[in-house]
């Protein structure tokens, strides 16, 4: 079994990263993945051209390592992976991309599922959407995001 | 003490501040209010349940002392994915 996660500074590709986890994921006869991709748009209709995730240097990582590791333990998976960005995200570009494999489709689908909905309330990054211009160069703040309620709905039915 | 930021308290406050908040102030509890006092505008948040303090690599509550020679985090709400 092996789950394993990255924090991008960077942008990454998707497509890449599918690329490279289905190659390590010998054998498996199902591989599932989602991306979660910048909005120009927030839930209140204002323009985001950018999302900053703040991060903390040690515990964001083990808060994906904890999520990955327990989706390998939960579903019948025998690989699962998370990359997620860190920083600056511009709109359109990734910021998080997840994958699980396994030898049918149900565990790796809900095991994708599962990732997510812990990814949005328990990884440890804060999220603030920044309007025309970007937040760290002056252009508008936004807000900072937190979990819906919807968001802990999902969470708590695993 | 050294005491870091994250997220939009970051954003409000400094993400790393060295803070002498004055005696007797010797609880998490303490500093908060301390903290709040300081930094008006965030005093909710930052005396609320929803913000946890981290020491090393636990989240401490209310009444744990204080160590005014370790560094102690404050974390908003986290929102990943």
């Amino acid at each position: 079994m092996s789950g394993t996660v990255y924090l991008a500074e960077s942008p990454f590709d998707p497509a890449n990263r599918l690329r490279e986890f289905s190659a390590a994921a010998t054998g498996c006869g199902a591989i599932a993945s989602f991306t979660g991709v910048t909005r120009a748009g927030s839930k209140a209709g204002n323009p985001v051209s950018d999302l900053f995730l703040d991060h903390h240097p040690r515990l964001t990582l083990v808060s994906m390592r904890e999520i990955a590791e327990a989706a390998l333990l939960r579903f019948e998976v025998s690989h699962s992976e998370i990359a997620h960005r860190c920083g600056h995200v511009a709109a359109g570009e990734p910021i998080v991309f997840v994958a699980a494999a396994s030898a049918h489709r149900r565990a790796a689908l809900e095991a994708v599922d599962y990732m997510m909905d812990r990814l949005k309330t328990d990884a440890m990054f804060w999220k603030r959407e920044d309007g025309a211009g970007g937040g760290g160069d002056g252009g508008r703040r936004g807000e900072w995001i937190e979990p819906t309620e919807q968001d802990y709905r999902d969470r708590d039915r695993w | 003490m050294k005491i870091i930021f994250y997220g939009k308290l970051a954003e409000t406050i400094g993400r790393e501040i060295y803070f002498d908040p004055a005696p007797p102030t010797t609880s998490v509890g303490e500093l908060r209010t301390a903290l709040a006092k300081a930094w008006p505008n965030c005093a909710d948040d930052i005396t609320g349940p929803r913000v946890k303090a981290l020491i090393g690599d636990d989240f401490v509550g209310d009444d744990t002392p204080l160590d005014r020679s370790m560094l102690i985090e404050f974390f908003p709400p986290v929102s990943g994915g």
